[in-house]
């Protein structure tokens, strides 16, 4: 009961979060902010947390529970004053809700849906039931994150040895601190560390992340083809049965994977209508991937560069009007200062890829870029037990035309998955690591961080496709007609 | 239509039979030869083989599946004419296959997942939650098992390997502390004394880098 109340909690305040940041007129339904809700939950939390533990308060019960009292009672409040505000406007201001979804919740479903959401059911309930049903026994799961999380729990902080001493055993002292503290929370208000319980939160971002990419295939593809696209991606084996970063296996790039897709469609929304309450959005999501997980920045340089391109080449907005951006990103990055500077003081004890990115070392290591490739060519297409056939689905979209898959208005989408493997690319051209021992083990999660974007960009290109299809039958229709 | 439907119908009703069939052929057989394709080292390890096992119990399962899709369909088209696969339309037959493979694929994951539950709920029903991990992560544990036992939970242990294993040992031991020396090379005995006592070590583990796995549990005597 105490477990469920935390998950709730959490919920909760994502929500009131969400919405608040959302404003009155977003074109958010309230049913799609509920689906993002526990990301946006678990990284406010975890943020709220670390602020405590930044300023040296100790992360113990009392402190956690003011802690969770105060964002709640503040969000509510927030939530409160707006809606009375909105209520005193809602004659003059027309919100505008979204009813052109393509989504008629009136209509009987027909065989496909039904199928389609007993596979997407099935596959949640596999993925809650795998979580729950064992304690944490992949590498990264207890290794990295899990040990964080007994850390920030057990020592109610995060000024000790565990973090600072160079010579203390700690793998990837240096990465971000949402997802232990996310499980530091959940230990400390169900009432200990169970393992199992704090797994439930991984579930949680993947029911979170297939709601998010349901809602958007569904904005363009109608309920139908949405509800079927949801199905299949829900079923993609990399999340469900995946041992080594599935959606039950504890690993952080669910939630990396969860955070950038919010962050992209939110941009891709600003491209599309240009309204503020996406930015405000955008700028949450931004410190969130930044504060998953080392390659959330690489992400979020990726996602932002690919939409000022986007904005500039494609929507055509002059320069100056793209000042929207950079000011996001940086609202974003402001939010994460304390841990920029608490990162500072951590020791460096595995590679900076940062410094390792230079010219010599990428030509130096451009011998290994046949390898690299061929991994990713093996990893896209040869691997459907982790990635069915996304791979050729994607090469198929580009390849139906190609240019208008270049200049498309959902290029961003593409655009960031495709520059994320450019980067990535580079990265392991001047790692100092043995590639045929790194690469097979990591490569399937790197890509799991970009698999909902270029999904979604397949989705969203069908769906132009129909449309297309539809205009050209509608054409051909009126002149047998006449 | 009807020829189209007829048609669909006997599809899924051979590649029932076949997969039925296949799964029964290969129950038994060793499918370790499957490891380097499905693998992520592309070695055969024990968790991998033993969802391998499970590959024949999936193959027949699905295929039950595509009978029983077929007699449902062959049922209702009988019954009304407008059922049956209504997602039709003037696309490419690229596009249709794509879609029919990655829903093919969809299936025989979700059933993989629903399979493989099943049969590691009904292995491990007894198991406690540290039966569990130690079942999982095999002859590694036999370690964590050594350490727990003979050290105190406030033990600062100087540990020497390049084993990832370390990790694992600093998450199952903890709060035991553990500390590496820079230099990771340098033997035990040759590690200063100052450093050792400054950091109150006072267990040394010392785990083989290669195969077997071998390891040293030592107590030490401070002198701090």
């Amino acid at each position: 009961m105490r477990v469920l109340l935390v998950f709730a909690l959490i919920h909760v305040v994502g929500y009131l979060v969400l919405r608040i940041l959302a404003g009155q007129r977003s074109s958010l339904l309230p049913i799609e902010l509920w689906g993002m809700s526990f990301g946006a939950g678990s990284g406010v939390f975890s943020l709220g947390l670390f602020y405590l533990a930044f300023w040296g308060l100790p992360l113990d019960f009392i402190n956690v529970c003011i802690l969770a009292a105060s964002l709640l009672g503040g969000s509510l409040l927030l939530w409160f004053v707006l809606e009375v505000r909105r209520g005193a406007h809602q004659g003059s201001s027309a919100v505008a809700h979204p009813c052109d979804h393509g989504v008629s919740v009136h209509s009987p479903m027909s065989i496909v849906e039904w199928a389609s959401v007993a596979i997407t059911s099935l596959c949640i309930v596999i993925v809650f039931a795998d979580a729950v049903s064992q304690p944490l026994v992949a590498f990264d799961a207890r290794a990295i994150w899990a040990f964080k999380a007994k850390v920030l729990y057990f020592e109610e902080g995060i000024y000790n040895e565990a973090f600072l001493d160079a010579e203390r055993l700690h793998a990837k002292t240096r990465y971000p601190q949402l997802i232990p503290l996310t499980q530091a929370l959940i230990a400390s208000l169900s009432g200990g560390f169970d393992e199992r319980v704090i797994k439930v939160m991984f579930p949680c971002f993947y029911v979170s992340l297939i709601l998010l990419v349901g809602w958007e295939s569904g904005r363009e593809l109608g309920r139908r083809y949405g509800l079927a696209a949801t199905g299949l991606f829900a079923s993609l084996p990399a999340f469900t049965i995946y041992a080594n970063g599935g959606a039950a296996s504890g690993y952080a790039d669910l939630p990396l994977a969860f955070y950038v897709t919010a962050l992209a469609t939110r941009l891709l929304h600003w491209l599309q209508t240009g309204s503020a309450s996406d930015l405000r959005l955008v700028a949450l999501f931004t410190s969130l991937t930044l504060f998953t997980k080392t390659e959330g920045l690489a992400l979020v340089f990726v996602v932002f560069f690919a939409t000022a391109m986007a904005a500039w080449l494609v929507y055509e907005r002059t320069l100056g009007r793209l000042w929207p951006l950079p000011s996001t990103a940086l609202g974003g990055m402001l939010f994460l200062t304390p841990w920029f500077l608490y990162q500072r003081q951590l020791p460096i004890v595995d590679e900076d890829f940062m410094k390792l990115l230079t010219i010599g070392n990428l030509l130096t290591g451009f011998d290994r870029l046949p390898y690299i490739l061929g991994s990713f060519v093996k990893e896209f297409f040869l691997k459907p037990h982790l990635w069915n056939v996304l791979g050729f689905s994607a090469v198929f979209v580009f390849l139906r035309s190609p240019a208008s898959a270049i200049h498309s208005r959902f290029g961003i989408l593409l655009w960031s998955a495709l520059l994320y493997l450019v980067l990535l690319c580079a990265i392991f051209l001047v790692i100092p690591w043995e590639l045929e021992e790194l690469l097979p083990v990591a490569l399937s999660r790197l890509v799991m961080h970009i698999a909902p974007l270029l999904f979604l960009w397949i989705c969203f290109e069908l769906g132009n496709f129909r449309a297309e299809n539809r205009f050209h039958l509608g054409l051909l229709t009126k002149r047998r007609s006449y | 239509m009807r020829m189209r439907r007829a048609f669909t119908w006997a599809s899924f009703c051979f590649a029932g039979g076949i997969l039925v069939a296949a799964g029964w052929s290969l129950s038994g057989r060793d499918l370790a030869a499957l490891a380097p394709i499905v693998g992520q080292a592309g070695t055969p390890n024990p968790p991998l083989l033993r969802k391998l096992q499970l590959v024949p119990t999936l193959l027949a399962v699905t295929g039950v599946q595509c009978l029983m899709f077929a007699a449902i369909g062959i049922f209702l088209s009988r019954r009304d004419s407008r059922a049956g696969p209504n997602m039709r339309g003037n696309y490419p037959l690229g596009l249709r296959l794509l879609v029919a493979a990655w829903a093919a694929v969809a299936v025989l994951s979700v059933n993989f997942g629903a399979i493989s539950l099943a049969n590691r709920l009904k292995q491990s029903q007894s198991l406690s939650a540290a039966e569990r991990t130690a079942a999982d992560l095999g002859d590694d544990y036999q370690i964590v098992r050594d350490v727990r036992a003979s050290t105190p939970e406030t033990a600062v242990i100087l540990i020497r390997t390049g084993r990832p294993l370390q990790f694992l040992l600093n998450y199952d031991l903890y709060p035991r502390k553990f500390y590496f020396y820079s230099d990771r090379d340098l033997p035990i005995a040759s590690i200063p004394e100052s450093w050792m006592n400054r950091r109150h070590i006072d267990w040394t583990l010392e785990i083989s880098d290669g195969e077997p796995l071998q390891f040293k549990l030592r107590p030490r005597k401070a002198s701090f």
